[in-house]
């Protein structure tokens, strides 16, 4: 007996029923018996016929097709075979089905609980009744549905801060192929290029404008670029993808939540879709893809630079018609700094123009009557302050050094030639360069120093907090977000308590 | 040469042909540990007093790797699914993630007929939105310590403004910006 289980067990499973019938080889194994009563009942009947066969029983030569399978199967074993496998299939659909209710009943408390949760009546809003509890749960839902596609706050900037540190204007730029460039390969895996110039570009623009970097990455890609990009901290804020609005699957900048005056922000990004809410205030820059020699954030650094100087001089509220008056005059989007020089060369003319007029018209003038059919803000602006505020006095360039007025004759502005304003602002930010240049040395060695005393510092923050021997639970009540307190105060306290 | 991705968003991952083969790796690893855990403790529970020691080796040698295997080849499907999608849409969000989940589901059922394919495809979809929404809550809720806070100025007359919220993680208090250049300004 138990050398034919074990020969069982290792014969192949000739199974004739279908292939998931879970009958756990009863099957099999009723067959077996059977097979092994009706050899017991031939070798009975053979034995008795042939007393003298030489032909000894080897159970262990047996081959596997010993098992007669066909002809031993009788009426009611066929029966019982077929009630048998319909009960477990019965029974196994049985349990399917109980499990699938459990799950149905989980999942409808699961929803009748969190519809109740959902319109829980609220201190501003105490509807009774079942539409009341339906619309709020229809506004909780708005809510959630709202919070993953709007900035998180309408404030996402702090505040201007006071007069002497807070920039006259705003610049938003792009982290992502605008300043570096993100590369993968198998060898060193993901590596950062920055942009020919992006150093220059940042620490120089920062005594222009107030530098945000707006970027679409995830805060946590893009937070360690900017500590590496900008050690010094020449960026004031930095934007990321959760501060964008989701139209689509576009993640767009919407300035109107930056909390600054929007005509003195400029947003800069390689897609004009990013700025889509308010295309007036937005530079195209050319995308970079690692290729050298690129000189577009040169360019565009002159560009800002000139516009922030000419910008500040004429003291200008609102930049977005001189964005617009350049911008229309390029050769192509991407390419503003052709754009800039047209301009530069209308408003040159312009002011000559202004200068002229006032001229010819004496300085007892003080206002000028813009030319006619002047479309933008700016030129006629040159024009009247040409008269009011330069009137008798020149602005003089080392080109232009004008001797001094003879004694006697009046201060007109006819005898001394007033420099042009765009040729002013040229030179000025020319100036204005090369002594950041020069400085820039000295820059750094001083933004080192201030670097490493706010590392000792925060240093000496965690060294005190180890001291006082904060627990988790104390952070969790906030306990790690105080300043620190001063000796005097903290002194009654522990006295008290 | 960088991988396929569109808009690279996350350096955390490989980008799109080969984070297939490491998710494999990760995935193998992820299962063969637990697997051991798992399947020792089983392999110790059934065996006898005096064998347990093997049995526990003998369990978790025959099964550990197979449960390693799974999670292998359930990774490796998702990712591929994940990066098809991805190339195919021409999107990146969360519903290639979802949609490649019930893909595996429904692979790795396609064995038991069509209403086996349905109900592991749902599972899979179900699993894989759950795990993407908890990670954009995550995001959501991290997103807090990278909020720009105000340098705090030492002002001779006014107190400082406070910076707001959290304990700032790094570069908040940056050294107080330089006065621009007054030449011009003026």
């Amino acid at each position: 007996m138990n050398s034919q289980i074990r020969r069982l067990a290792s014969a192949p499973l000739l199974r004739k029923s279908k292939p998931d019938s879970n009958d756990d080889g009863m099957d099999l194994f009723a067959r077996a018996l059977a097979a092994q009563k009706a050899k017991a009942k031939a070798e009975a009947s053979a034995g008795s016929a042939n007393a003298n066969s030489n032909a000894p029983k080897k159970e262990n030569q047996s081959k596997p097709d010993d098992l007669d399978l066909e002809e031993e199967i009788t009426p009611e074993e066929e029966e019982r075979r077929r009630r048998w496998k319909e009960q477990s299939e019965q029974a196994e659909r049985k349990q399917m089905a109980g499990r699938g209710k459990g799950i149905a009943a989980v999942a409808a408390i699961a929803l009748a609980g969190s519809y109740a949760y959902m319109g829980q009546a609220t201190n501003e809003d105490k509807e009774t009744g079942f539409s009341g509890h339906h619309n709020r749960v229809r506004k909780f839902l708005n809510m959630g549905a709202k919070s993953v596609v709007e900035p998180p706050s309408v404030k996402l900037l702090p505040d201007p801060l006071p007069e002497p540190y807070q920039r006259p204007y705003t610049l938003c730029l792009e982290l992502n192929d605008s300043l570096v460039h993100l590369v993968w390969d198998k060898d060193f895996g993901w590596r950062i290029a920055t942009r020919p110039g992006v150093n220059q570009f940042i620490s120089y623009l920062s005594r222009y404008f107030e530098i945000v970097i707006f970027t679409t990455s995830q805060n946590f890609v893009a937070q360690p670029v900017i500590e590496t990009l900008d050690p010094y901290h020449y960026v004031m804020y930095s934007l990321y993808r959760d501060s964008t609005r989701l139209m689509g699957i576009k993640h767009v900048k919407d300035l109107s939540c930056l909390n600054r005056d929007l005509g003195k922000v400029i947003v800069v990004d390689t897609d004009p879709e990013n700025f889509q809410l308010q295309p007036e205030n937005g530079i195209e820059l050319k995308a970079w893809k690692g290729e050298e020699g690129d000189i577009e954030l040169s360019k565009l650094m002159k560009l800002l630079e000139e516009m922030a100087l000419l910008a500040t001089i004429v003291n200008l509220s609102d930049l977005r018609p001189l964005l617009k008056s350049f911008k229309a005059l390029s050769d192509s989007p991407s390419d503003p700094w052709s754009g800039w020089v047209a301009r530069k060369e209308q408003l040159r003319a312009d002011f000559a123009e202004g200068e002229r007029r006032a001229s010819n018209s004496g300085t007892s003038e003080t206002t000028i009557s813009a030319p006619a059919a002047e479309p933008s803000t700016v030129a006629s602006l040159i024009g009247s302050i040409t008269g009011a505020l330069f009137g008798g006095r020149g602005m003089t360039t080392p080109q232009n050094q004008q001797p001094a007025a003879q004694p006697g004759s009046n201060v007109s502005g006819s005898s001394l030639k007033r420099t042009n304003l765009i040729d002013l602002i040229e030179h000025a930010g020319k100036e204005e360069y090369a002594l950041f240049l020069k400085e820039q040395k000295e820059q750094v060695k001083q933004m080192e120093e201030a670097k490493k005393k706010h590392e000792e510092e925060q240093m000496a923050q965690l060294q005190a907090m180890k001291d006082k021997k904060l627990k988790l639970f104390d952070y969790m009540m906030g306990a790690g977000n105080e300043p620190p307190a001063a000796p005097a105060a903290a002194a009654p306290a522990p006295q008290q308590s | 040469m960088t991988g396929g991705r569109h808009d690279i968003s996350d350096t955390s991952r490989d980008p799109c042909p080969y984070i297939i083969v490491y998710d494999i790796g990760a995935a193998f690893c992820m299962g063969a540990i637990g697997g051991s855990i798992w399947h020792g403790f089983k392999g110790y529970r059934n065996s006898p007093r005096g064998d347990r020691f093997a049995g526990t080796i003998a369990s978790v040698k025959s099964r550990a790797p197979v449960v390693g295997g799974g999670f292998a080849v359930w990774s490796g499907l998702f990712n591929a699914g994940d990066c098809t999608l991805v190339a195919i849409r021409g999107k990146e969000d969360s519903w290639n993630a979802i949609m490649a989940g019930a893909a595996t589901g429904g692979i790795l059922a396609a064995r038991s007929g069509p209403q086996a394919i349905a109900v592991s495809a749902a599972f899979g979809g179900i699993i894989l939105g759950i795990m993407e929404g908890v990670g954009a809550m995550l995001g959501r809720l991290s997103s807090d310590s990278y909020k720009p806070v105000a340098p705090v100025l030492d002002l001779p007359a006014a107190p400082a403004p406070a910076a707001n919220s959290s304990a700032p993680e790094d570069s908040a208090a940056a050294p107080a910006p330089s006065a621009p250049p007054k030449r011009f300004f003026q």
